[in-house]
This record gives C-alpha cells, structure tokens and sequence, in this order.
C-alpha cells in the first residue's frame, strides 16, 4: 500500500487557537431536506413529514428540522472542519426556534477552549450557531477531540483514555 | 370543582401529578429493530451530503483507524427510534409515554424539541445492537412561551452495546404546549 493512501490528519491541535472561527456552511432548506433527515433518522413523527399535521393539529407554520436531523448537520458542520480525526465527545443544542422549508440556514462557531486533558487527549470547545436571517435558531457548544500531534488519533482512545464529559481535569 | 386532567390543567395539583412521573423508568430497555447497518448509515450521509468516507466507504474505512465502517456518532438515537411501531401491550407500561398521554388528554398536545446534550462514549460499528433505557428527569410547572402555555419535559436516554457496555448518553427536552395559546405566531421569522 502507498503511503499517501494513509491518510494523515488535516487539523491538529495546535493550528487552533481561541478565537478561531470556522468556514460557514449555507444550506437552503426545503421540504425535502427536512423529510429526508427525518426519515433517515426513524424520526416518524408528522411534524416532521406532514405539512397539513404540523400547521392544523400543532399550530406551526410549517414541517420543521426534527432534532436527530440538526443534531447530524452540527456534525457534519464541525468535522468538514476538523477532518476525519476530529472525534465529536459531547454536543449541547438548545432550538430556540424551529427551522422550516424556505429557510437559508447558515452554520458558524468560534472556537472558546483549546487544552488537553489529564489523560493526554487534546480537545477544541466550540460555540456555534445556526442562523436563519438574523434570527439565531439553535445555538450549540461542542466539545471535539483532535490529535495533538500527526502520530495522535483520537479515534484510538478507549475506556479511562476517553473523557467525552469532561470529568478529567483540563489543563 | 372538576378534578379531571383538563380541569386541573394549570394548577399546583396537576404539576405534581405530572412530577409523579420524575425518576421513573420508561419501561424496558428498547432494542434497536436492527443492527447497525450500512444502508441506514447511507441514507443518513446522503440526506445531508455528509462525504466522510469512514461511514460509507469500506476500502476508505480499512485504512482509517477504525478498520471498518462507523456510524456517524450523531445517529447514536436512530437506530433505537420506534418509528411508527405500537408499543409492546405487555412491556409493563412507559413512563414517558403515560406522561405524555397525560398532557395530551389536557390539552398539551402541541410538542417540540427544545433541548438536545449527546454524549458519545464510544464508536459504534457495523453490526452493534444497541438499546436504550430511558429515564423521566424533570417536568416543569406550567410556563407561557412564545409558542404556548405548557410544560418541559426532561428526558435522559442511557444507550448501550449487546454487552451492556455504555455507547452513549443524552439529555432531550421537549415543550409539550396547548395550540392557539402562543403570545407570537409560530412562524418565527422564516418561511416566508
């Protein structure tokens, strides 16, 4: 096997500082973007899927993201960021407001923690935001993992190495 | 003076008859219907264009260092999700089912998530059957929001391995609210 089909990590802990903000990532919604995340996440529910359900019975303006949807795009948003070796420990999303059809959802974060952890594993705290307009949605704090040198993997941790609360003092 | 659900919707009484609910179990471990696959993962990837090779390609994942496929740690509640399947008659009763069916019968029938905190403890590869144990956290007393009067229900979600091994763990929240009782239109500002 070549060696450039090992792939090596594209972002390490140390090309990251506090204050860093990352690429934005624009998606325009529309239905489909909203039933098929819920359909590919088993979220059944007609909210989710039922325009006429979630405007007659719930009293919304329309189908609206369902959680396991937005919870996949925070993810996608941050690891197109960190690369393949950025390992998501904990993400805490709060939905102030529901994202429907004809909504220009717009991803961004800035990085508010950089440190590694009492077993070794180098972590990036994040906050980020999913606008809509000039409307904060849903706002979210992440806590990923990312290698502190090129021989590093998070993805490599297991048991007590592995701390994706935060119980372990950082440092 | 009615003592029914709908008539005590509001009150103290019925806050605490929700609160019963606090601490309780909702019933059995939930067996995912299937094991970790690869077409779901697909499915998932292909909604939102998600390219990250580990979860859909084999060749590409044989070479991380995972060895094999993953799923995508955010999918962590999909595949334990009941769909549209009945419960079981006989699985001795859910508590946050009976709790929502409580606020449904007063009026809350409106739901929206509002909460999400995941937490990944583990990779979870092809072929795992996971479960779940989902335990009532909170409910709080009646609040007027933007969207209508209800309560917020917290829920924590303990999923497992075959083993019983810790995958992961997550806190939802949910507002179950009365329809038509918003201070603002549902809307928000979008769909326009």
């Amino acid at each position: 096997m070549s060696a450039a089909a090992v792939p090596v990590p594209s972002r390490l802990l140390g090309d990251v500082s506090v204050g860093d903000e990352l690429p934005e990532l624009a998606v325009d919604v529309t239905a489909t973007t909203v039933v098929l995340g819920a359909l590919a996440s088993r979220d059944w529910r007609p909210q989710h899927h039922d325009h006429h359900f979630a405007t007659e019975r719930n009293g919304l303006a329309d189908i609206f993201l369902n959680t396991p949807n937005q919870a996949a795009w925070f993810e996608r948003f941050i690891t197109d960021w960190t690369g393949p070796f950025g390992r998501p420990g904990r993400m805490t999303f709060r939905m102030r407001t529901s994202v429907f059809p004809g909504d220009r959802m717009v991803f961004g974060a800035t990085v508010t923690g950089v440190a590694t952890d009492a077993t070794g594993c180098g972590w990036v705290d994040l906050d980020v935001a999913l606008r809509v307009g000039d409307r904060v949605a849903t706002t979210c704090t992440a806590r990923v993992a990312l290698p502190v040198d090129p021989s590093d993997n998070p993805w490599r941790r297991h048991g007590d190495r592995w701390d994706p609360g935060g119980a372990a003092a950082a440092s | 003076m009615s003592a029914d659900a709908a008539g005590d919707a509001g009150t103290g009484a019925f806050h605490d008859r929700l609160r019963a609910f606090e601490g309780k179990t909702a019933g059995p471990a939930e067996v995912a219907p299937d094991e970790v696959n690869q077409a779901m993962i697909r499915h998932m990837c292909e909604a939102l264009g998600d390219e990250n090779p580990v979860y859909v390609d084999p060749e590409a994942a044989a070479r991380s260092v995972h060895g094999e496929v993953v799923a995508p740690p955010t999918m962590l509640q999909v595949w334990t999700m009941r769909g549209l399947r009945p419960r079981p008659p006989d699985d001795g009763g859910n508590a946050r089912d009976d709790l929502y069916a409580m606020l449904d019968d007063a009026g809350f029938t409106g739901v929206v998530a509002t909460d999400c905190r995941q937490t990944y403890h583990r990779e979870v590869h092809l072929g795992d059957r996971l479960r779940v144990v989902t335990t009532v956290e909170s409910v709080s007393p009646e609040k007027h929001t933007a969207l209508g009067i209800g309560h917020f229900v917290t829920t924590r979600m303990s999923y497992l391995d075959a083993a019983d091994e810790p995958v992961g763990d997550m806190l939802f929240r949910v507002l179950k609210f009365r329809p038509g009782t918003g201070r603002v239109a549902p809307s928000g500002t979008g769909s326009a």
